[in-house]
């Protein structure tokens, strides 16, 4: 009589296995999903890639070295000129509150002129976004700059992100400025 | 014959995998393609910054004067016998997106 029981109780539960599966599958395939950018995820939806982000990231970063001389002035000139090429136009300037990059993108990349990166204690922070930076992030509009760019370089931006929330606007122009300048 | 041919598509093989090897390069972002466009900092903006407030240690600050140098530097050169300099005054009204008129 158990043995009945259990056997009901599993087709019951293979059945309602597959009625979700077809769901799914019906839903994925009849085009239902809102894919639109202007329309954000649901709860659910926007949890689950989340935690899928940020648990893959700090996996993946977790043995990565960070250098002993980020806090050098070579690196802010290096890599401030690199932001302000690659990245402003997302992450935005010092008094800057929104780009169209900004409006525009979904998940909406986050203002890196404010100290809000709570990622753990620095050197975690640092390789959290060394790992972000060199690889991108699936689906989120973030590149993987690796491809065109060496592991120095991109340190050399980390280390002009440490920096960024404390700069000025005019600090930040003479910095990022790709002077020729200097040059005499 | 045969031979001919199949240098010349060996030939042609290398110079198109060096085309495409170059091209890959060039497409990479180069810090010198931008530098050619880029806008020169706009260090008449650090001379109005409180000297005493700065921090000479802070890496911050050390940036800004390494920008800044060759700007201080064609000043200091370009002073006159009276301590005037058109150069200086060139710096001191110049917007940050006009190209230096100090490159040489």
């Amino acid at each position: 009589m158990p043995i009945r029981k259990t056997l009901s109780c599993l087709r019951c539960l293979a059945a309602t296995a597959a009625v979700v599966l077809l769901a799914g599958a019906a839903y994925v395939y009849l085009g239902l999903y809102p894919i639109g950018a202007d329309v954000p995820h649901n709860a659910a939806t926007y949890w689950l890639l989340e935690t899928v982000r940020e648990r893959a990231v700090a996996r993946a970063a977790r043995d990565i070295s960070v250098p002993g001389d980020l806090e050098a002035s070579a690196r802010l000139l290096s890599g401030g000129a690199d932001y302000n090429d690659m990245c402003a136009g997302c992450h935005l300037r010092p008094g800057e509150n929104q780009s169209d990059f900004s409006l525009g993108l979904y998940p909406a990349p986050p203002d890196l002129t404010e100290a809000h990166d709570t990622h753990g204690d620095p050197a975690s922070r640092d390789r959290r976004r060394f790992w972000i930076i060199k690889h991108g992030i699936k689906a989120s509009g973030m590149p993987a700059w690796g491809p065109g760019h060496d592991d120095e370089r991109i340190w050399s931006m980390v280390a002009f992100l440490d920096r960024l929330p404390d700069l000025t606007p005019q600090q930040y122009q003479i910095i990022t400025a790709r002077s020729t300048g200097s040059q005499h | 014959m045969k031979t001919t041919c199949f240098r010349s598509l060996a030939g042609a093989a290398a110079l198109g995998s060096a085309a495409l090897l170059f091209s890959g390069i060039a497409v990479a972002h180069e810090p010198e393609k931008h530098a050619k466009d880029a806008e020169a900092p706009d260090c008449a903006a650090m001379m109005d910054m409180n000297a005493e407030e700065m921090d000479q240690d802070d890496p911050v600050v050390q940036a800004m004067m390494e920008q800044c140098r060759g700007h201080m530097d064609a000043m200091d050169h370009g002073s006159g016998s009276d301590g005037t300099s058109d150069h200086a005054e060139g710096h001191g009204g110049q917007e940050p997106s006009q190209p230096s008129q100090h490159e040489h």
